[in-house]
């Protein structure tokens, strides 16, 4: 049983989403870096697609009363095991009774935490995501118990390290033409490749702001499908990307769609930091 | 059959399906069908699909080639029958209260259309509205049919929070919140029913091809209402239209 004696700023369960009830204007949701989530799992042996604690920023302290094997993966955060400093993309034993304190991303944005066998929670609507309205208690809360199964092999006696995580240096965002990209006319679509885009102070799970100071416009559409890593352009030029808890429909014109890749570069990158789009 | 327009790419791994971009009903029926038919169709590789007014949008497994699966789509539309069977459309009666607690913003629109409250209340509640997409949030229904009498352009502000059930006015369009929103809608009144309940084996009341037709209620109906419907004791009114 894992007692959780700090939340932390954002910290919930994730998996790949619930893909089964957009058509009822359910979110997708599901890990921002899913990259860095089924990495996790893999490192525990763990079925790729098994729920993930996700942290955001700063990250939860968790009480650990029984022995088990995790996993950290994705933002590289100041982690201490009982503490003392521990790093991440390994697996990791964790003894009974420890106190694991994820600290802050040093860089990077979110980090997940796997445990060998998954925790025992209960899905909703077929997905253990996190959603305001949909799954509020698959977000972890202080004083919340969360239950797992106690590791019977403790000598599975392996290293296990993770690659190099490629996505945190890099700042090209790649994109896929959106279907009203070939409506602009052709010198804002060369600007648009054409500019450094500074990431907002008010992204979070749902879209991710990309600031720019350039004329750009587009005109509102009727409402039209739209899903992670779309790219919205306003008529007064606000330009965002839906990310995972992005709703199903929207009235703006959709001038790119990100590539799977390139959702989990921008979802870790910070307020502040620069990219730029590159054509695929 | 009205056939889409073209099949395009929609990022990688998602198709989309685009036909005239227009409101309109014969338009949704065909999306509504396809989206059936398709499924049905191509099971292995369409993972999921939503669409809105003119537009259908496929979300595949990461093994299928979405190139191949435009031309057997396309294929596919060519070979079916010209004529898409409209089924037996249910109309679900939606009790609203538009009493000013509930309709924050009654007032002001009837000002703005120079309508007595009474009159705003018949002109809403006379249509019937088809449902014509569920979006924007969790079984949020995209409703046809709101008489241009009262339709009134989106608050310049948005609110913070618009509770669920709120009634409300956007543009031309009318529609119902079913879960508590920032928004920009002009709230005219709220229903005591749940249009969308993870609870329940189907969360979402609503579905595109039903309609829906509002009833006017008083706040002691209201209350009846609610009360019965935390007792699992409402039943919803709807019937069958042969249209």
């Amino acid at each position: 049983m894992i007692e959780v004696l700090k939340a932390g700023l954002n910290t919930s369960f994730q998996d790949q989403g619930r893909l089964f009830h957009r058509d009822k204007g359910v979110p997708v949701s599901g890990a921002m870096d899913l990259y860095a989530m089924k990495l996790a799992n893999r490192l525990v042996d763990n079925n790729e697609n098994e729920a993930v604690i996700e942290c955001t920023l700063m990250g939860p302290e968790l009480f650990f009363n029984e022995e088990c094997y995790i996993s950290i993966t994705g933002a590289e955060f100041s982690i201490k095991l009982n503490n003392k400093l521990i790093s991440s993309g390994a697996r990791v034993y964790i003894p009974p009774k420890s106190t694991l304190k994820m600290g802050n991303a040093k860089n990077g944005i979110y980090g997940y935490i796997a445990i060998e066998g998954g925790y025992a929670i209960n899905s909703v609507l077929g997905s253990f995501s996190h959603y305001p309205t949909i799954a509020p208690e698959l977000k972890l809360t202080k004083g919340q118990k969360i239950n797992y199964q106690t590791s019977s092999e403790k000598l599975k006696n392996y290293s296990r390290v993770a690659p190099i995580q490629q996505h945190f240096s890099s700042d090209k965002i790649d994109v896929l033409k959106g279907p009203e990209f070939s409506k602009l006319n052709v010198d804002l679509q060369k600007q648009l490749f054409n500019t450094s885009y500074t990431i907002g102070q008010t992204s979070n799970r749902m879209s991710t702001q990309l600031e720019h100071s350039k004329p750009f416009s587009a005109s509102e559409i009727i409402t039209c499908p739209v899903q992670p890593g779309t790219v919205q352009l306003t008529p007064d030029g606000k330009l965002m990307c839906l990310m995972r808890d992005a709703q199903t429909t929207g009235g703006y014109a959709r001038i790119f769609q990100l590539t799977a890749h390139a959702i989990q570069v921008l979802a870790q990158k910070r307020a502040g930091e620069k990219v730029i789009f590159r054509a695929v | 059959m009205i056939k889409p327009t073209k099949i395009t790419l929609f990022g990688s791994n998602s198709i989309l399906l685009v036909w005239d971009a227009n409101i309109n009903l014969a338009i949704s029926k065909e999306i509504i069908a396809l989206n059936r038919l398709l499924k049905t169709e191509f099971s292995k590789e369409i993972v999921a699909t939503n669409f809105a007014y003119h537009e259908l949008a496929l979300y595949l497994n990461n093994e299928t080639n979405e190139s191949e699966l435009i031309s057997s789509i396309e294929k596919f539309i060519n070979n079916l029958s010209t004529k898409i069977e409209s089924e037996n459309s249910t109309i679900f009666k939606i009790p609203v209260c538009y009493d000013e607690s509930f309709g924050w913003d009654i007032d002001e629109v009837c000002k703005t259309k120079d309508l007595k409250i009474e009159k705003l209340i018949e002109i809403h509640t006379k249509p019937i509205y088809p449902v014509h997409f569920i979006g924007f949030l969790p079984g949020f229904p995209y409703l046809g049919g709101l008489d241009k009498k009262i339709a009134t352009p989106r608050k310049s502000t948005p609110r913070q929070k618009i509770l669920a059930g709120a009634v409300g006015i956007a543009g031309s369009q009318t529609g119902i919140y079913t879960i508590d929103s920032p928004g920009g809608w002009n709230i005219i009144g709220r229903t005591p029913l749940k249009l969308f309940d993870v609870q329940q084996e189907n969360p979402v009341l609503l579905q595109p091809g039903n309609s829906i037709k509002f009833e006017s209620i008083n706040l002691a109906t209201y209350s009846e209402i609610t009360k019965k419907i935390e007792k699992g004791s409402y039943s919803i009114k709807k019937y069958k239209n042969n249209d």
